[in-house]
């Protein structure tokens, strides 16, 4: 019999979840051995909201029986930064930026190290490749620099631009 | 029996009595309101799993007090939950003004309002809903074609994208600047440089995030494998070394060394070695002093090296050579006290001062290049060939590894139990040999941490060094210590043949080697002899001929002129057959 256990979203809405599908997040299967397996505790889970709770536990029942990861090997730490996306995942991550900072927001909260290096990596294959303008439109990130700063700038970075 | 209800989408979390299952379904549908629940609209199952009849006694199933049931609702065609569902789960708060039109306003973001307009096409089931979304001043529209089936399905699609379109207008949303500072870092750790640095240049903030240090260092040492020495910056030090490697029309990049990997130490974890924070170790092959020919090598080491008038291993006290503070930030500019290093100076002056009390005028030299810091003694030093690596070996039995170029351990080899006398690398750069007061000498290969061989001596052996012209060979020299056993010789000559291991070369080797050489010699000799032989009798000739002929000598020059000469001859023969 799978044990279940309650989660309470950011909106006060339940969802239900399988013990050892939520266990991934290090954060909730440290509460549970906290608070114990009982099926009766709901488990709240304040910074997360209902629809992206909802497609984090999608997430992890896609990866329950992956082999947990090893957050302290530096080998890891080298291939996590360079390791492509896998193709589920990246279909999970086409989602609209907003949720997918959500979710990476989720992810780093929940302590969900693989997801969490997904997210990124998908943020950062939006990055790659675009001028300093295309960023900022992509992300609708706001021109904060002065002129005179943006001078120095394109200065500092002259030796990346000409090719 | 008492038994508890449970279905999470519909807020039941009851307990409540029941006689069997018929009673039961009776009780919840009466507990469950209007019109989802009759009863053909949920299931009943055992804690999730068994699923319940529709009638039947309790005990019939195996169901005990204390069971939890499990409502399942069945949605059924006739009867779809309302659209309010739908609206309230996103927070939407429907008011309905006196002109009988419906606005729902968003709960968390007040002033933001939506209308919900369903407009029918004539003579089809199918009709178009927009929604106009109000916040402040700004109005946009969202809305699709629905027929009354798929118009919950579509619903559910649209609305939070209107829901993200209030949090974007009210500055709520999530956008990337939202994202805390460390997984911006993240980010950037798997980006390019070149892209790091256009991210950088959007907006200051991302400026502060992308030019940490540990990005650019990560990326230096990913992608450049010289430092020079006065950069303050990793990142500074990327852009030089970038543009150095371009105006020199050879890129280095691309001439990717070998990424070395540096395993967990196995033994000993040691809080005052911390592991290398780099995986990668660059330049370790192929170092750059090809590059930059031009770049110091510092004659001294300071106190590694050991100062003349102490005895190896005789320094208790680390601190007289001015180590830095651990703690110091990683930071390139830090580790070489450039300009000041003044207990070295002090240390030198010092020992100048001591040694002129014995006599010796020794001169040092002027300028103090740097100091390593090793936290053990350091007993035998011994660079690579192309002087980008030094290896030291240590008095705890470690090899440590710098990299020359940043000054900083590059990696650390457990290699013996007990202190190294002697280190020495091969010709390629990618062995190291050692030799240990543990009678052991040892093959490393560099790459892999892992010794390939390692033989063991009757005795402590001093010093061992690899063929230049040959890695298969090695020298060893032990130490001459009476105990020794008879077969120990003082140097040995190892060699590999092949693929067999390492071993030294056997005695047969040796007369072999004996005869061989013996055998030259005598050849030498004799040649020598023959060859004086020959002088000797021709110059009795001579003088035989010319001085009976010209001086009319005496008996005495005649017969002892040539015995002399044929003595010094012999003489000669026999002095260069002993020098042989």
């Amino acid at each position: 019999m799978p044990g279940l256990v309650t989660l309470v979203s950011q909106d006060n809405q339940k969802i239900e979840v399988e013990l050892n599908v939520i266990r991934q997040s290090k954060v909730i299967s440290g509460m549970l051995q906290d608070l114990g397996e009982d099926e009766d505790t709901e488990y709240p889970i304040p910074n997360v909201s209902h629809a992206i709770l909802k497609k984090i536990i999608e997430w992890c029942e896609e990866h329950k029986d992956d082999a947990p990861i090893d957050d302290e090997d530096p080998n890891y730490q080298e291939k996590k930064r360079t390791q492509e996306v896998p193709r589920w995942d990246a279909e999970f991550l086409k989602v609209d930026q907003g949720t997918l900072f959500e979710i990476i927001l989720a992810a780093n909260y929940l302590d969900i190290g693989r997801l969490l290096d997904f997210a990124c990596m998908t943020v950062a294959d939006q990055i790659r490749g675009k001028t300093p303008e295309e960023i900022r439109k992509h992300f609708n990130i706001k021109n904060d620099f002065t002129e005179e700063e943006m001078e120095q700038i394109k200065k500092e970075n002259e030796w990346c631009e000409g090719n | 029996m008492r038994l508890r209800i449970k279905e999470p989408l519909l807020n039941i979390n009851t307990s409540l009595e029941a006689t069997d299952l018929t009673d039961l379904r009776s009780k919840i549908s009466a507990d469950i309101s209007g019109e989802a629940a009759s009863e053909n609209h949920f299931d009943l199952s055992l804690n999730g799993t068994d699923m319940l009849p529709l009638s039947g006694a309790f005990s019939d199933h195996g169901i005990v007090a204390g069971d939890r049931i499990r409502v399942h609702l069945v949605a059924s065609i006739s009867t779809p939950p309302p659209l309010g569902d739908i609206f309230s789960l996103l927070k939407f708060r429907l008011d309905v003004d006196t002109s009988g039109q419906k606005t729902y306003s968003y709960g968390p973001i007040p002033g933001a309002k939506m209308n919900f307009i369903k407009s029918d096409i004539p003579s089809s089931t199918i009709y178009v809903v927009n929604l106009i979304g109000t916040y402040e001043a700004t109005v946009f529209t969202e809305s699709f074609v629905a027929n009354s089936e798929d118009e919950k399905e579509k619903l559910t699609e649209i609305l939070p994208k209107v829901v993200l379109k209030f949090k974007e207008l009210s500055g709520l949303a999530k956008g990337f600047l939202a994202l805390p500072d460390e997984i911006l870092l993240d980010i950037c750790a798997r980006l390019d440089a070149k892209s790091l640095v256009r991210l950088s240049a959007t907006c200051k903030r991302l400026q502060k995030v992308g030019s940490d240090e540990s990005l650019w260092k990560r990326l230096y040492f990913k992608n450049f494998t010289t430092i020079g020495l006065d950069e303050a910056s990793w990142r500074k030090l990327y852009g030089l070394s970038y543009q150095r490697d371009k105006s020199a029309a050879r890129p280095r990049g691309t001439q990717s060394e070998p990424n070395i990997q540096v395993p967990p130490r196995p033994i000993f974890p040691d809080p005052l070695f911390p592991a290398p924070r780099f995986p990668g170790v660059p330049g370790m092959i192929g170092g750059d002093y090809d590059l930059r020919p031009g770049m110091p090598m510092p004659g001294g080491i300071g106190p590694i090296r050991g100062d003349p008038p102490f005895a190896p291993g005789a320094f208790q006290d680390p601190d007289m050579f001015g180590r830095r503070d651990p703690d110091a930030p990683d930071f390139p500019g830090n580790h070489f006290p450039r300009g000041g290093p003044r207990r070295g100076f002090f240390l030198n002056e010092m020992n100048l001062e001591l040694l002129e009390a014995y006599g010796q005028n020794y001169t040092y030299p002027e300028e103090f290049d740097g100091v390593l810091d090793s936290t053990n003694n350091t007993l035998a030093a011994s660079f690579n060939r192309r002087g980008s690596l030094l290896a030291t070996g240590c008095n705890d039995g470690r090899i440590v590894i710098w990299d020359f170029l940043t000054r900083r351990t590059a990696k650390v080899i457990l290699a013996h139990t007990s202190s190294i006398c002697s280190v020495g690398w091969n010709r390629k750069g990618n062995k190291l040999v050692t030799a240990g007061t543990d009678h052991t000498v040892a093959i490393w290969n560099v790459l892999t941490n892992e010794a390939e061989y390692s033989f063991r001596f009757p005795g402590p052996v001093q010093s061992a060094c690899f063929n230049p012209r040959n890695d298969k060979q090695l020298l060893n020299s032990s130490t001459n210590s009476d105990s020794k056993p008879p077969d120990c010789r003082n140097s040995v000559i190892m060699s590999q043949k092949k693929r067999s291991l390492l071993s030294p070369i056997s005695d047969d080797d040796f007369v072999t080697h004996r005869k061989k050489y013996t055998i030259w010699t005598k050849i030498f000799t004799f040649s020598l002899l023959f060859l004086f032989v020959v002088l000797f009798s021709s110059f009795w000739i001579i003088c035989d001929w010319r001085l009976a002929d010209s001086f009319n000598s005496s008996l005495f020059t005649r017969i002892m002129l040539p015995c002399i000469c044929f003595v010094i001859s012999l003489i000669a023969i026999i002095c260069i057959a002993m020098i042989l």
